[in-house]
């Protein structure tokens, strides 16, 4: 049941949606034999010239960790149950520990596997704003997570176009040589493969799409002076993703935690109370 | 000035200072990273493949067969793919060069024959780990152009 407090309801409303899709995503990762416990003690840490990385490995945490498979367990199972005690209960230290635990995942995760997988930043961002009471701290706070998001799909833009590689007719077919050479040497038949081999061949094609995603990623840099389009943009992230699965064999859906913040939240709310999904008090 | 006042930065300021502290704070260490295009935790900078591509003579991948069968990548989920290919592209050119100690060498053998029959739940005994080095035709097609074996291991 839902608090008659406005604010107090679109709170918890955030609050279900954020921590459910976090949810999905710790489910994607379990099913992906890639939590903590199921690492099956990796033996190396690949240290790195990042020092928050250089500091983490230094404390021993992340061996320590990963090599007691039950405490490995803890450390993942307190990810549902931060979570489970963030909903019942809305006290906000639940939801700072499951920031420090998607923390300690995310070091870990990039230490074990030595590349920085940016996919499980948006999980920590998002969480911080439900670390505050006050209703002002919170709004302002899930503003920023909002600016957060365009940044990260203008400032890939804008890097395209700094770097210049938005202008190398070659690049995304250099890059898929590289990117989606076990796919192509291992199913070569697969749709996906087909993708690949098309834009390898043809490069006038593949420049072109490079170009369209370029187009894309700036169309973020509007969110930034208006919210009136953010509805197409929560569709371009969305787009970005499939298109980044069919072409670069990424799935980068974990990133889209951050585009809850492109919401109608008001529109959210009216459709979650008419559909009766859940009720207020 | 109108539109100054409705700003993000600018409402911030005037209401929680704290919070506008902590946000531009972050945001010039981003920038300062942005200048010296050096990502750093938690300051990160999303290029998303920016950087200039250059085409390669050849392309190196590996290949880990266990009992004879290969693994297939494109089967696998993101997370668990990248474990695998991120930490042999890491450990095989340290192993090609001999820069792990027999300790090391081993104790990385046996996760990742673990990991593996773990993930496909079988109780297969030999791994075979080989380089390959590929290139390319007009038509997009890869070739391979050598195998070099970078280990085997058989489970004790």
């Amino acid at each position: 049941m839902l608090p008659n407090k406005s604010f107090e309801r679109e709170f918890q409303i955030k609050a279900y949606f954020v921590y459910g899709v976090a949810m999905y995503i710790c489910f994607y990762h379990l099913i992906s034999n890639a939590m903590l416990a199921q690492m099956q003690q990796p033996p190396f840490i690949f240290t790195d010239t990042e020092w928050v990385y250089q500091w983490y490995s230094a404390t021993g945490i992340p061996q320590f960790i990963t090599s007691h498979t039950v405490l490995a367990s803890v450390f993942d199972i307190s990810l549902l149950v931060t979570t489970v005690a963030f909903l019942l209960s809305k006290k906000r230290i639940f939801s700072i520990l499951f920031t420090l635990a998607a923390l300690n995942y995310f070091l870990t995760y990039n230490l074990v596997t030595g590349h920085h997988y940016h996919g499980l930043v948006g999980l920590l961002f998002i969480s911080l704003p439900f670390w505050f009471k006050s209703e002002q701290r919170f709004n302002f706070s899930w503003e920023a997570v909002r600016y957060y998001f365009l940044y990260v799909f203008s400032s890939a833009g804008l890097w395209k176009i700094l770097r210049g590689s938005a202008f190398y007719h070659d690049q995304l077919s250099n890059i898929l040589k590289q990117q989606q050479i076990n796919l192509l040497l291992q199913n070569p038949a697969g749709y996906k493969a087909h993708i690949a081999q098309f834009l390898i061949s043809h490069t006038d094609f593949s420049h072109l799409l490079l170009l369209a995603n370029v187009v894309l990623q700036l169309s973020f840099a509007i969110g930034f002076f208006t919210k009136k389009f953010d509805r197409f943009l929560f569709w371009f992230a969305i787009m970005f993703v499939i298109a980044n699965f069919f072409v670069m064999g990424i799935l980068s859906m974990e990133l889209l935690i951050l585009d809850l913040t492109l919401l109608n939240w008001e529109k959210v709310e009216a459709w979650v109370i008419k559909k009766e999904i859940v009720t207020v008090e | 000035m109108e539109f100054l006042k409705n700003t993000f930065l600018f409402r911030l300021f005037r209401q929680d200072k704290l919070l506008f502290t902590v946000i531009i704070i972050y945001m010039a260490c981003v920038f300062y990273h942005v200048l010296k295009q050096r990502e750093e935790f938690p300051f990160f900078l999303y290029g998303m493949y920016s950087l200039k591509e250059k085409p390669q003579d050849t392309y190196t991948a590996y290949s880990i067969k266990v009992d004879d069968t290969e693994i297939k990548y494109s089967k696998l989920r993101d997370a668990q793919r990248e474990l695998i290919t991120s930490t042999v592209d890491h450990a095989a050119p340290l192993l090609a060069e001999g820069k792990l100690s027999k300790e090391d060498e081993n104790k990385f053998k046996v996760w990742l024959m673990n990991y593996c029959l773990d993930m496909r739940m079988t109780s297969d005994s030999r791994m075979d780990v080989i380089k390959l080095s590929c290139n390319y035709d007009s038509a997009g097609q890869v070739k391979i152009l050598t195998k070099e074996p970078v280990y085997s291991y058989v489970a004790k």
